[in-house]
Parts: C-alpha cells; sequence; structure tokens
C-alpha cells in the first residue's frame, strides 16, 4: 500500500490519486488536518500493533501494510481550540505533531519519496548553492550579508537581485503576501543602514534567454524552457503574475547538465526534486535553486509531461 | 528603518469562491457543478486550477504548513541537545 500525507486541497496530490484509482491500486490519503477529529491512531506498544483509523470510511490502516511514502503537504488540525488560551493551544498542536512525528519514525524502513529529514536539509538555499557548486554547476554570484562590506559585492552594474534567504511567503491575519525574487537598483546599494540591520540575499543579475525548469524522478529528468523574457513581469521571476500566458517548451538537458542535476538528488538523498536554471545566451545553465517538495503538476499539464506516472512507478516498485 | 527584503512583498491574490470540493469517497478534489456526476477537478479545462496550483509554485520551496507543523518538535530536540542556547531559538 502507498500513503500519502498531505492535505485535502493538495490538487497535485489528485493527479497520483486519480490515476491509482482508475488502476485499482492499494493506496490511503491521509489528510493531516483531519486528524483527530476524521483520523485516529492506535499504536499499541504491548501487542505491536500500529494502526492509522479512518472514521469517516470506518477503515483501520495497519502501518505494517504500508510500502511506500509519498511525503507531500501536511497541515495543522482544524481542531477547534475557540475556547482555549494561546499556551494551550499551543500545547494541544505540538501535541499532535508529536503524534505525526511518531508515525514517521515507526514508518521508517518504508520506501519514501524522500524522507522529511532529506527534504529539510536540501531546502537550505546556502546548502544549495556550495553543493551546486562542488558538483560544477554553474551559481550566479551570490552573498548572504548585513555587513557594511557588501559594498565591495556592488561594483558596476547598475542592477542586482534581491530574493529571500528562505521563504518568501509570509502570512498574517489580514492578508497574505509573497516576496519573488526582485531587482535590486545601484540607487539602494548606496544605503548600507539597511543592508546592516538584517541579513539579505543578494545576487548578481544573471543575464538570460529563458529559465529551465527541471523535475527528476528517480533516474527519469523533465526538463522544460520557460520563455520567461517575453513579459516584462516575468523577466526577473517567471512566477510572478499569475495571469501571464507564459510559454512553455519540452527541451533536453546537455548530458553533462543531466548528470549533474542526478548527482546532486543522490548527494541530497533525494528521488524526487525540481530545479530551476537560467539558460544564458551562450547556451550556459545557471543554476538557481533545488526545491526537494517543489510542485510538478502545472508542468505535466502544460507539456504532457508523464511526471505522476514516474513517481508511481517508484512508489509501486516497493509494493 | 525596515530590513530591505520587506520593501518587496506584494499582497496576494485569495481565491474566495472554489469552484471545487474534497470528495472522501474519491480521495481527491471533484468539480463543484452541481451536477450528479462527480468529476475531477483536475480534469477539467478550468482557469482556476492553473491559479490554484501556480500561486502554490509561488510557495513551492518553503510550505509554511509543513515548517509550522514541524516547528516545535525542531525546538524541543534542540531545548534537549543544548540547553544554554535555549533563548537564542
Amino acid at each position: 500500500m502507498i500513503l500519502f500525507i498531505t492535505n485535502k486541497e493538495d490538487l497535485t496530490i489528485d493527479f497520483l490519486i486519480n490515476k491509482l484509482n482508475r488502476d485499482n491500486v492499494n493506496y490511503f490519503r491521509l489528510n493531516t488536518e483531519d486528524f483527530p477529529q476524521n483520523l485516529g491512531f492506535n499504536f499499541n506498544f504491548k501487542d505491536n500493533k500500529f494502526t492509522i483509523i479512518d472514521y469517516i470510511k470506518n477503515i483501520e490502516i495497519n502501518i505494517e501494510d504500508i510500502n511506500s511514502v509519498y511525503y507531500r503537504r501536511p497541515k495543522l488540525s482544524e481542531i477547534n481550540f475557540k475556547r482555549l488560551n494561546k499556551g494551550r493551544k499551543k500545547f494541544l498542536l505540538d501535541e499532535i505533531t508529536y503524534c505525526f512525528e511518531g508515525l514517521y519514525k515507526l514508518m521508517r524502513n518504508k520506501y519514501w519519496l524522500n524522507k522529511i529529514f532529506a527534504i529539510r536539509e536540501a531546502e537550505n538555499k546556502m546548502y544549495q548553492l556550495l553543493l551546486a557548486k562542488e558538483i560544477g554547476f554553474r551559481i550566479p554570484n551570490s552573498l548572504i550579508t548585513n555587513s557594511n562590506s557588501a559594498h565591495y559585492f556592488f561594483n558596476n552594474e547598475d542592477e542586482y537581485i534581491i530574493k529571500p534567504i528562505r521563504t518568501g511567503y509570509i502570512d498574517s491575519i489580514k492578508s497574505k503576501e509573497l516576496i519573488f525574487t526582485n531587482l535590486f537598483t545601484k540607487d539602494q546599494t548606496y544605503n548600507l543602514k539597511r543592508v546592516k540591520i538584517f541579513p539579505n540575499y543578494f545576487q548578481e543579475k544573471v543575464n538570460k534567454i529563458a529559465d529551465i525548469r527541471v523535475t527528476v524522478v528517480g533516474n527519469k529528468i523533465f526538463s522544460a524552457l520557460i520563455k520567461s523574457q517575453e513579459f516584462e513581469e516575468t523577466k526577473v521571476d517567471w512566477r510572478r503574475n499569475e495571469e501571464i500566458p507564459l510559454q512553455y517548451e519540452k527541451i533536453e538537458l546537455p548530458e553533462l547538465i543531466r548528470k549533474k542535476c542526478l548527482k546532486l538528488n543522490k548527494i541530497l538523498n533525494l528521488n524526487f526534486s525540481t530545479m530551476d536554471f537560467a539558460l544564458k545566451k551562450n547556451k550556459d545553465y545557471i543554476f538557481f535553486e533545488i526545491n526537494p517538495n517543489g510542485q510538478w503538476a502545472w508542468i505535466e499539464k502544460k507539456l504532457k509531461f508523464n511526471i505522476s506516472q514516474e513517481i508511481i512507478n517508484l512508489l509501486t516498485q516497493k509494493i | 528603518m525596515k530590513p530591505y527584503i520587506l520593501d518587496f512583498a506584494e499582497k496576494v491574490k485569495i481565491i474566495n469562491k472554489k469552484n471545487y470540493e474534497y470528495d472522501y469517497k474519491l480521495n481527491l478534489n471533484v468539480s463543484n457543478t452541481g451536477c450528479k456526476s462527480k468529476r475531477p477537478f483536475i480534469d477539467s479545462s478550468d482557469s482556476d486550477f492553473e491559479i490554484v496550483t501556480k500561486t502554490k509554485v509561488s510557495r513551492e520551496s518553503d510550505d509554511i504548513d509543513i515548517n509550522i507543523f514541524e516547528f516545535s518538535i525542531k525546538t524541543r530536540i534542540k531545548r534537549e541537545e543544548d540547553y544554554s542556547n535555549l533563548e537564542l531559538l
């Protein structure tokens, strides 16, 4: 049996479920926000019987029967905490979180598309740059700093890049905000006081003719060219402005780049990842980042890639 | 004076009206068309599909839900490893 750890709104997992339903393959979708109202755990250490209970379907899944796991996008429980104070709410959410941590430990010997610790390790952008450079990818000149010496980085160029060090997502009660990759102009570089008050992630601005999105599943590679330079809004970050009709194209990666993509996944203990590159006019590939739990359904749908089938193949080969 | 990076925060367009809903029987999201036959939302040509997935693309390397989900565990592990640094976490 395949176990999917995710949430109800994860449309990407729907791509796999849709196929598994058609092929009658045994799986269980664990939507974590349903715990503990609609889902239960029963970890019996006396009898060594560990089960997940689905109260809606009235079924019990024995963890012994799970062969492979795809850890996607778990969400916090939707339990109603309205009458509890903040400390107690946090205590209860910690308890729930620890239940899940226990579940993951109970499944430590199963096949995971990507193990959680590998996802966490691979997510660090500084570590990514370090490894990418070590295996021979070209990376943009990068500086993470809150030092006055940043001015040495800002030489004669008029434009640089500034981007978040970790997440570009700001969630608050009133609104949600995103920080994309942005241009940082020469005028801004003069205010070193602002550079000093907080760590900043600066990069050289790469002059690219397109962006490249690579999706690696096992030893299979799906590569797409994104015509990001056709629109002003997407020149720096192609993810910006969702209403722009960006064009995509299937491409074959140069053999050397292909090998390096596989090598990076191997070093990071990943069976799946997505990677972003810039393509320069001279055909150089500049590595931007790797996403160990990246989105892939949109590009499958756009270019008719068979990413979902390749993921299923990996998850079912252990059944 | 605020950190430079906050100058670049942009409001996210929030989709208030979802035209799909989770179906516990099929274990996936189905189009919310009112028809009796349930059709997987991902099979529809609905433009919302792209907006929803692309919005998530923007968040792909940094799933906040996962981070919140795991934060307490990481904190606890740290606590056990190094009491002296607790205040710095």
